[in-house]
């Protein structure tokens, strides 16, 4: 990442990165399909290309484990290639490139949502912008910041930190791209306050395939349409966010309820009253009950939960007498503030499973209990437990996530529990809610998609790519494997009657579900052979990892990275038989730890690498000289020596003293 | 053949036990293999780990110097460091850890010590750190020392001379000399009051005596017909007090022999001077209360050659506070000196030799000689640990080899001789002969401080 000074105007590419470390890609395996000789051929700035099996295995999946009879019978999920774009500039070459060709390119920042939005169904060309995250401008006075849309939002984070500055809203995951959130969603923390990311986008920049950057404005018409287009107008390119000064009274509130009715009852209260919160956060108690798991005994109240998060002192007071009006007490400050920090965590409780399913709608809050109770009621009649976690939002809607705890070790139980997620959120769309996102898992819902929403998207497509090169076979129809047939499966008007049929015969289907249920988890244990595929399995593929790695920064192949690596151990136990190249890459690595301090998961990923390491080291060797040349090219780097610096992991404790890095 | 003006062949002789280092690097778990501490230590300290090249190994801590550089350039401050426990437990008394490590480098380059990063000790101390030799004439042609153009001699003899000489009538020698022995070095080697020794460790001693051209010290029980093989007349037989002398068979090639004292000694040097009157006999005696009666009283007897043994501290015996060996040979000295006899007698100290400072003090305080003793046993590695038995030695010196221990001891010597040369050329003297007695060369603390109370008295009465 490069971070430009606050008022410092530059031009992005001024700054040319260091040339790719040719010695190691020597170890690249060339393809000569003429899709790369292709790319080859572009002559703008730093472009690198992937499209060697073990790396293109990476992309086709996002954080989302998908159930493999879906994936290897309707999708063609691998891309041909992938290309890193470093600039906007190489981002439109490419496109005027897939253009003329008529190249299906699928846009994709970290991978971190599960909807499948960046996961190709028809092959096709993965256009990875996570390397195209540089921050271009902090402007203080204007109270803007703006960004290259690869940047990940804990990078902005940081950089405005020393501005005086943070970030109005974010996702959940801070380990997430700019671009992802603009093209996916765009609710996340503090959106009760501060609304959706739309209303806090000053400007945004889109590579448009018809070979222009288009920019747009919150006057434009178009504005409204790029955000949850998914990928299917351009590429956004750069980004100029709203920015706020960083508020010197910050107080996370948690209070515990008895019974969720009254827990629910508050937070309405409070969301009109005059307090206005930052944002309220509602957990329900299967939720508390993990989170103590997680901790080292039970800290939290057992209870429904709600964390409220306040700014400002007059909001304080004003919070304080609601309490004492209500005749509530909060929870223990710390335990506020360890909550308050654990929603960019959401889903380190993974590890209980592991794995993790269910659902992300927008409804409103006059249907909520509602819509959870029924949520529950299905739930336990298809034996499953599940949790909340509902964000608030403005105009009386809040966002719900709704999980259940799955085991990707076991095959059949996993995929009954996909489809019962079909079922799960089936019932809450049928209930007036809407899907968080479509991506590939979604589309059966894309039937509550706003139709006239549909149709300005359209319309502006066409304009913008005219060829229909964007993110081909998704959002308007999925089509695979089988062109549109496979597709027609997860098409809203039969996915959606076939589910409302099981949910009408659910005495039935339930029954057959939940003997198969029992049968699977009796008789087909995960098969497990080592510790270290469980942890395979814990990992979230959340993507943390990526954004702290510097053997990623330098080689920009993500096998180098934990994520990679959980992989390539998952691919190898699949019985895929990896190349040397494939191999030798895992051994890249600088053992800096960087990924387990920043795991949510917090797993043991070092003995994780010893291990994959050794099994790969029986079959192709290790390249020792190699990995010397890998570690003194690394060292030299100016690009490390400034990470390095600023500490691989940002807000991680840098040393073991106490106090700032620099105070000797 | 070469032309070598200083004579003390010196090779690199490694110790046998690990290293006690005393900066004592420690990488915490922060670590992040970054590498930049590899870069900043020029001493070696940090490496890349052969096993695994994408990790650090642990630090080297002996090759620190204490330059700091790596914990300050460590990104995540994961580099601290801490004196030694092990380091701050080695040696007792004035057997302090410096000067134990600082022999054990000695031993092992035989080269003249460089300590680096300032001096922030003491400038005065107890006992010889309280006396500062005068180098006022660094600026003579002696000054460069060891590479200077005027060689300085370190020769010592022991024997005793005769105030005068007579002659015949056709000039010939009437006066009988005395036997006496001629040494390179002021040094010589005392194995007697090794708390541990065997047979390879005396061996290499006596090898180590040939290299050094001294003697060797050798309890008269443990000589074997091995040793005298190996170093013939250099090995000077100790004979224990109370021991029959009439019954004493010295070998051919002893050319000189201790007898150990303690009150009544006259009939045994006076049996003993007659059975051998070619053979240097000294008289060795415990340091305690008196002694300059007792030297007095030697002198009277014509003994050629006293050896005065000091505690390991350097101090004389007897309870409650005692003398240091500096206070007490200067009082020797000066009994000697008043008597004018102080040539006729070979005086030779022993004891609280820790440092190669003070082999040159002790000269100066009026030693001809100084007899190595504990210094030895350091140079092997020792610890100076309290419980000592030798096969529980942390550096199994009871594993010695003999050639190794011939070059640790030769590599002490060398460095001490060494440092002896650069301060007789700062001071300006050619000879260490010179030396004995010169307290005006010295600088003594009390005297400074004594001068200095007159002073402030002085100006208290009249201010």
């Amino acid at each position: 990442m490069h971070v430009v000074g606050a008022g410092v105007d530059r031009a992005i590419d001024a700054d040319t990165p260091p040339s790719h470390p040719t010695s190691f890609s020597a170890k690249d395996e060339v393809s000569n399909n003429t899709l790369y000789q292709g790319l080859q051929r572009l002559t703008v700035g730093s472009i690198r290309i992937a499209s060697s099996p073990g790396e293109l295995m990476l992309y086709a999946r996002d954080q989302s484990e998908i159930p493999r009879f879906l994936r290897e019978l309707m999708f063609s999920s691998v891309p041909e290639a992938v290309v890193q774009a470093e600039t906007p500039e190489v981002v439109l070459e490419v496109l005027r490139f897939a253009s003329s060709t008529g190249l299906n390119v699928i846009p994709r920042g970290s991978g971190s949502s599960p909807f499948g939005g960046s996961v190709p169904v028809n092959g096709g060309l993965v256009l990875d912008l996570s390397r195209m995250d540089k921050i271009v401008k902090i402007d203080g006075d204007a109270k803007t910041v703006t960004v290259q849309a690869g940047a990940r939002w804990f990078e902005i984070d940081h950089a405005l930190e020393a501005h005086g500055l943070s970030l109005t809203t974010s996702p959940s995951s801070k380990f997430s791209t700019v671009g992802g959130w603009v093209a996916t969603g765009g609710v996340g923390i503090n959106s009760f306050s501060r609304g959706h990311l739309s209303g806090n986008v000053v400007s945004l920049e889109l590579a448009a395939p018809r070979g222009e950057f288009v920019r747009f404005t919150p006057s434009d018409p178009g504005f409204m349409q790029v955000f949850g287009s998914e990928g299917q107008l351009g590429v956004v390119t750069i980004v100029t966010l709203k920015v706020m000064e960083i508020s010197t009274h910050q107080h996370p509130h948690l209070l515990v309820f008895d019974d969720r009715a009254s827990a629910l009852k508050f937070a309405e209260e409070l969301a009109s009253s005059e307090v206005s919160p930052v944002h309220i956060i509602f957990e329900s108690s299967v939720r508390v009950e993990l989170t103590n798991r997680l901790l080292d005994k039970p800290r939290v109240k057992p209870g429904e939960a709600l964390i409220v998060y306040i700014e400002g002192e007059e909001s304080e007071t004003a919070f304080d007498d609601l309490l004492k009006s209500a005749g509530l007490t909060g929870e223990p400050e710390y335990l506020a503030r360890y909550l308050w920090n654990e929603r960019f965590f959401p889903m380190k409780i993974r590890k209980f499973g592991p794995g993790m399913m269910g659902l992300e709608v927008i409804l409103s809050r006059k249907i909520l209990p509602a819509a959870m109770l029924e949520f529950e009621r299905l739930s336990s009649s298809l034996e499953l437990e599940p949790l909340f976690e509902v964000h608030y939002l403005p105009d009386g809607q809040a966002m719900v996530l709704g999980f259940f705890m799955t085991d990707q070790g076991n095959t059949i139980r996993y995929t009954l529990d996909s489809f019962k997620s079909f079922l799960l959120n089936k019932r809450m769309i049928d209930l007036g809610a809407k899907p968080y996102s479509l991506g590939i898992w979604n589309h059966a819902f894309s039937g509550a998609e706003d139709r006239g929403r549909k149709d300005e998207l359209r319309k502006l497509k066409s304009s913008l790519d005219p060829r229909g090169i964007m993110n081909q076979g998704k959002y308007f129809h999925l089509s695979g494997r089988m062109g549109r047939l496979s597709g027609l499966i997860m098409h809203p008007s039969l996915m959606g009657s076939l589910l409302r049929a099981m949910l009408m015969l659910s005495p039935i289907t339930m029954r057959l579900i939940s003997r198969a249920s029992r049968f699977s988890k009796r008789y087909l244990e995960p098969k497990r052979t080592s510790k270290s595929i469980r942890i395979a399995d814990e990992c979230a593929m959340c993507g943390a990892c990526v954004g702290v790695c510097p053997a990623y920064m330098i080689l920009g192949d993500e096998r180098v990275t934990a994520r990679g690596k959980m992989l390539t151990y998952k691919a190898m136990a699949n019985g895929v038989t990896l190349s040397k190249e494939h191999a030798h890459r895992s051994f890249l690595c600088m053992r800096c730890k960087a990924c387990e301090q920043v795991c949510q998961s917090k797993l043991e990923l070092i003995p994780f690498y010893d291990e994959l390491e050794s099994q790969l080291e029986r079959v192709h060797g290790k390249d020792a000289e190699e990995i010397e040349r890998f570690i003194r090219f690394v060292e030299s780097s100016p690009q490390y020596d400034e990470l390095v610096e600023r500490g691989l992991v940002i807000g991680a404790p840098k040393h073991n003293h106490g106090g700032a890095p620099h105070d000797i | 053949m070469t032309f070598e003006r200083y004579h003390i062949p010196i090779r690199i002789i490694p110790g046998r036990a690990s290293p006690v280092p005393k900066f004592v690097i420690t990488r915490a778990d922060n670590c992040v293999n970054c590498g930049k501490c590899e870069k900043a230590c020029i001493f070696g300290v940090h490496k890349r780990s052969e096993a695994d090249f994408r990790k650090m190994s642990d630090p080297l801590s002996h090759l620190c110097k204490n330059c700091f550089r790596c914990i300050s350039d460590c990104p995540q401050r994961a580099l601290s460091m801490s004196i030694g426990s092990d380091y701050k437990a080695l040696g007792r008394g004035i057997w302090t850890p410096l000067r134990i490590s600082t022999i054990w480098g000695e031993a092992e380059t035989g080269k003249i010590p460089v300590l680096g990063a300032g001096f922030r000790g003491m400038f005065a101390g107890p006992d010889y750190d309280g006396m500062w030799t005068d180098m006022s004439e660094i600026v003579r042609p002696t000054r460069d020392g060891i590479h200077g153009r005027e060689s300085i001699s370190t020769c010592a003899d022991i024997g005793g001379k005769p105030s005068r000489l007579e002659f015949g009538g056709s000039s010939e020698l009437k006066t009988v000399m005395p036997p006496s022995i001629e040494l390179s070095i002021p040094m010589l080697l005392d194995t007697s009051r090794l708390t541990y020794h065997n047979n390879a460790i005396l061996l290499g001693c006596a090898q180590a005596s040939r290299l050094l051209d001294s003697i060797v010290l050798v309890s008269e029980s443990s000589i074997t017909q091995e040793l005298l093989d190996v170093a013939g007349r250099r090995i000077v037989p100790v004979i224990s007090e109370g021991s029959d002398i009439k019954t004493l068979k010295l070998d051919d090639r002893v050319h000189m022999v201790e007898l150990s004292v303690g009150s009544s000694w006259k009939m045994a040097f006076k049996n003993l001077s007659k059975s051998y009157p070619d053979v240097v006999i000294a008289l060795r005696i415990q340091a305690s209360k008196g002694i300059e009666d007792k030297v007095l009283e030697m002198l009277d007897a014509d003994v050629p050659v006293i050896h005065i043994d000091y505690d390991d501290d350097g101090r004389e015996s007897g309870r409650g506070e005692t003398r240091h060996a500096k206070d007490s040979m200067l009082s020797i000295h000066r009994a000697l000196v008043s008597r004018g006899a102080r040539d006729r007698i070979t005086i030779i100290t022993s004891g609280g030799i820790a440092a190669a400072e003070h082999v040159p003090k002790s000269i100066i305080c009026g030693a001809d000689l100084v007899s190595l003793d504990k210094s030895l046993m350091v140079a092997l590695s020792c610890r100076n640990c309290v419980d000592c038995t030798g096969s529980t030695c942390p550096a199994s010196i009871d594993c010695s080899d003999r050639d190794w221990v011939e070059g640790r001891m030769t590599n002490l010597v060398g460095a001490w001789r060494d440092q002896m040369l650069e301060l007789l050329g700062a001071m300006g003297i050619r000879e260490v002969r010179r030396l004995r007695g010169e307290i005006g060369r010295a600088i003594f603390f009390e005297d400074i401080e004594r001068d200095m109370d007159a002073i402030l008295s002085d100006g208290e009465k009249h201010g």
